[in-house]
């Protein structure tokens, strides 16, 4: 049961990949061809805002924290407000820390961990496996509708806008995920606004971290 | 005259008695035929409870199999397995049904405020980490559980819960929906299958076996993946094709080399005709025996049974041998020279295996049975039909046969003049090995295991695959639910105090005690009392009132949604009360990972009357250990028996040379064993016995009758052809039965050598 809650986790983290990925988005190609074309890049770094919305409250619960990402390594999300706690996707597995307990291996991870790093490696057919990529009303926006019955009993879909940006020096302008919506069949929506930094490499504390 | 014609009629009589019961109960009786090793052992033990409770558990383990599919086309290789186990009637797919979310949350929350995970519970008296915990909580990336009961369990103490002892009980990951496991950087799909009849059904296993792995070939070929695949159903099919070749082969040989054997020497098919006449009663009379006393005939018996061609021929040899050097009336008049030695060697043949009757050991107790009763049946028809052929002393002994044996014997005559010294020899050299040749005891499991080399190293892929091989698993048994839930705290929370690394799979998480839930509710109520909760709960700006006290009872558990995950790790089973009337009692099992228990933990476990450590393999070799000590002190005792009966016989002298003679030659070839095997096992041992009876028959013959050319040559015939039958055995694929043919073998030819020399009467 809780590989639902890991393959959530893991989605989201996929689909933040994805956004970090240049693409040649074109409005007349399907969302097949646009996840189709996506290149990888090798590194990544940047902040979030994340906000949760629970249908029985009235205000959503916001925190905020930073993102990095390196092709070789893996990914780090580290929520700075209002607690800190960090999830590291390395090529070992999925972790938790949250400062004070040691740090935790998230088991069953194995297989989406795979898909995971096939991904950053450029290997779409994971991701095409799965998720069914939808195209949604809202311009630079795809939705991945999961395949695995389990996880689509808990999310409807997750949505991936994307917006031009460029993210360093070595690099030319791309298509940028910056907004991420995790839509839950009970109704509650997770909005997560990305902002990604110029960095050419990512500081040695993060390095050891990812390692 | 007379009393001959009253024993003729008494034997046919007997004879037809145990004909009509035998094909009774081979068409009508309840036996079953075994090849289960584990149905060998003894019904008995410390603690008969625990091995109940060990059966009501993991007895439908022996109906499963489990296949690993590897490969880039692993998926559509598990469509096409799956496709046709549909197909095959006798198996089927073993799919658990995965509840949702909401559904277990659902039935988790009327009882919300009995439920504190560890950290909660560590934390539950300050608010700060508290409201930390809930914070951590609210702001996952995503996590259902806080999704699913934040609107009725706000102080999300209960997803807390729920998130962490369903996290403990996952074990295997899902891709593309089938389950797998990882391995070496290789995704493995995993597929449960079970069996729709017992998997230790010989004839139904054979073929299945067959068809399976003709199907798992076709599935590897054509989608070019690797499959394993382990399952007691492969391991029946090879013990039967084994032990069935093994039985029919060396049955074959025994009979053949032994029928040669008389053409040889008598040079005539009566002999022939005869002896397989006598063996072909006892067999029925020792098979009928069985089937009488067991329900359940074990293959590795009638593997064993065929060393009672060896003991019946010498019955026969000695009485063709006696009744073709006298004469009719002779024989009429002087029958009790061959009748006595005839029934003091059975009687002491009979003595020996009827200490094995009563052993626990099943194989040895259906062994003696047939043996002893083997024997009565040819004892009765050598001593009652064979004097009744008036051919029979008309033919003679080759006389090529005549005068080998008395060159045998003149050589033999020699050494007796020096047989003090032989003997001095003997028996020092025996000392000498004794306190200089370390005895080394093997009493592993894999010693009765026959299954071929590849069958074992695939079962062992699969186990280290699925990390069987670093799981410890605990048996918990109690007279209640309630107690078996307390215990199995008991248990855990030892295991957490020592060994907080481990990692602990149970059912304890799902349904706490009533006790531990009261314990819970009470420090959860104590905590809101004290204000804990007014932080968080006002982050959410929702209530959560407590209740009065509401257990999560057994049965109601049962009626939920996790009661089908929770039916593998518990049985119910009955047992027999002193005063006859039958309780139910109930079991449980823990599987502890990521480390071995330590030594003191263990000897806690053990000492503890309610839980055990399970590990069949290792209670299989603590058995076989306990009764090859059992069996030294029976051999012991067979020792001491032996010599009494030779010297109260035979006379001190006499008597001795015979015991020493007898006793050494078992010792030869226990010695000798160790030597050329390496080590000792309970089979060395059952083979002395065998000895012993063999040996004993040799000396009392030759303590009647001396050193003369017709002894000599029926027991060097006797020797001959037992060494035959159980040389055979040398070649078994078992190394229970290979250890037992070399160990006889050996002691055939010390007795055989050392017998003549004992013996107190030179040639008259």
């Amino acid at each position: 049961m809780t590989d639902i809650l890991v393959f959530i986790k893991k989605s989201l983290l996929l689909s933040l990949v994805l956004m970090f990925s240049t693409a040649q988005a074109a409005n007349d190609k399907s969302a097949e061809q646009v996840i189709s074309a996506l290149n990888p890049v090798n590194i990544a770094s940047g902040t979030f805002v994340q906000r949760k919305y629970f249908n029985v409250l009235k205000q959503p619960i916001i925190s905020q924290g930073e993102i990095h990402f390196e092709k070789d390594l893996g990914l780090l999300w580290q929520t700075n407000k209002p607690i800190h706690s960090q999830m590291l996707l390395k090529n070992s597995g999925l972790y938790s820390d949250d400062g004070i307990n040691p740090i935790k291996k998230i088991k069953g991870a194995g297989a989406v961990a795979s898909a995971m790093m096939s991904t950053m490696m450029g290997d779409t057919e994971t991701i095409l496996q799965e998720f069914e990529i939808k195209s949604t009303s809202k311009n630079h926006c795809v939705n991945l509708i999961p395949n695995d019955v389990q996880l689509s009993k808990i999310i409807n879909a997750i949505e991936l806008c994307s917006k031009t940006a460029k993210l360093n020096s070595n690099t030319k302008q791309n298509n940028i995920l910056d907004y991420v919506i995790l839509h839950e069949k009970s109704g509650n929506r997770t909005e997560i606004q990305l902002q990604f930094n110029s960095v050419n490499v990512l500081s040695e504390e993060i390095r050891a971290q990812l390692q | 005259m007379r009393s001959f014609n009253k024993s003729f009629f008494f034997y046919c009589v007997q004879l037809l008695c145990v004909f009509v019961l035998g094909i009774y109960l081979a068409i009508f009786g309840q036996w079953k035929l075994e090849t289960n090793l584990l149905s060998l052992l003894p019904t008995s033990s410390n603690d008969q409870e625990i091995q109940l409770a060990e059966k009501a558990l993991f007895s439908h383990k022996e109906q499963q199999l489990v296949v690993l599919i590897s490969g880039d086309n692993s998926i559509s290789a598990h469509q096409m397995l799956q496709h046709a186990i549909n197909e095959i009637a006798q198996i089927s797919s073993v799919n658990l049904p995965e509840p949702s979310l909401t559904e277990i949350t659902q039935f988790y929350l009327p009882y919300r405020h009995n439920f504190l995970s560890q950290q909660y519970l560590d934390n539950i008296n300050n608010k700060q980490e508290l409201t930390r915990l809930f914070t951590s909580q609210m702001i996952e990336l995503a996590n259902p559980f806080v999704s699913e009961t934040l609107s009725t369990a706000p102080r999300l103490n209960l997803a807390h819960y729920l998130q962490a002892t369903l996290e403990q009980m996952e074990g295997i990951e899902y891709y593309q929906g089938v389950p797998s496991i990882t391995f070496q950087q290789q995704r493995y799909l995993f597929s449960r299958l079970a069996l729709n009849f017992n998997g230790f059904s010989l004839k139904l296993s054979q073929e299945l076996s067959v068809e399976l792995q003709h199907l798992f070939k076709q599935i590897e070929n054509t989608h070019q993946v690797e499959l394993l695949y382990s399952g007691i159903l492969f391991h029946t099919a090879e013990s039967t094709t084994q032990a069935k070749n093994e039985i029919s082969t060396f049955g074959l040989l025994s009979l053949l080399s032994v029928f040669l054997l008389i053409l040889l020497v008598f040079r005539s098919f009566l002999p022939l005709i005869i002896s397989s006449f006598v063996i072909s009663i006892a067999t029925f009379y020792g098979l009928t025996a069985v089937f009488v006393f067991f329900e359940k005939v074990h293959l590795l018996t009638l593997v064993f049974a065929v060393t009672l061609v060896g003991i019946v021929i010498d019955y026969c040899f000695h009485t063709f041998v006696y009744i073709g050097s006298v004469s009719q009336d002779t024989l009429k008049r002087k029958h009790t020279n061959i009748s006595q030695p005839l029934i003091l060697g059975f009687i002491t043949t009979a003595l020996g295996y009827f200490f094995l009757v009563f052993s626990p050991l099943a194989l040895l107790a259906q062994v003696a049975v047939f043996m002893i009763f083997g024997l009565m049946g040819a004892l009765f028809s050598v001593l009652i039909i064979l004097p009744r052929f008036k051919s029979l002393n008309k033919f003679q002994v080759t006389s090529s046969i005549l005068t080998l044996s008395q060159r045998c014997i003149s050589l033999l005559q020699r050494f007796r003049y020096i047989r003090i010294y032989i003997f001095v020899c003997v028996v020092i050299t025996l000392l000498v090995m004794f306190f200089k040749l370390p005895t080394v005891f093997n009493d592993d499991i894999r010693l009765l295991n026959s299954s071929p080399t590849w069958l074992i190293t695939q079962e062992k892929r699969v186990a280290e695959t699925i990390g069987y091989q670093e799981i410890t698993r605990i048996v918990v048994k109690a007279d209640n639910r309630q107690s078996l839930l307390e215990n199995q705290e008991k248990v855990i929370d030892k295991i957490r105090a020592e060994q907080p690394l481990l990692l602990i799979k149970s059912i304890a998480g799902l349904l706490p005690s009533i006790e531990r839930q009261q314990e819970y509710f009470r420090q959860l109520n104590q905590a809101d009392k004290a204000g804990n909760f007014v932080e968080l709960l006002a982050m959410s700006g929702m209530s959560d009132p407590i209740l009065p006290f509401t257990p999560l009872t057994f049965e109601r558990f049962m009626q939920g949604p996790l009661s089908s995950i929770s039916q593998l790790f518990l049985a119910a089973y009955p047992i027999t009360l002193p005063n006859g009337s039958v309780s139910e009692k109930h079991a449980l099992w823990i599987e502890v990972s990521g480390g071995a228990l330590t030594v003191d933990l263990r000897n806690w476990i053990e000492k503890n009357s309610d839980s055990k450590l399970y590990n069949k393999a290792d209670d299989v070799s603590k058995v076989l250990s306990y009764y090859r000590t059992e069996l030294l002190f029976l051999l012991g005792m067979a020792f001491v028996i032996v010599a009494l009966v030779l010297t109260l016989k035979y006379g001190f002298k006499s008597g001795l040379l015979a015991t020493v003679a007898t006793i050494s030659s078992a010792l030869i070839a226990l010695f000798s064993s160790q030597l050329l095997i390496g080590y000792l096992n309970i089979f060395n041992l059952l083979a002395v016995l065998l000895i012993l009876a063999l040996a004993i028959d040799y000396v009392i013959f030759y303590q009647e009758h001396g050193l003369k050319d017709r002894t000599f040559i029926a027991i060097s015939l006797s020797a001959l052809s037992s060494a035959l039958v159980f040389g055979v055995l040398m070649f078994s694929a078992t190394p229970a039965v290979n250890s037992f043919g070399l160990t006889v073998m050996i002691g055939i030819i010390a007795i055989y050598i050392l017998a003549p020399i004992s013996a107190s009467k030179s040639q008259y």
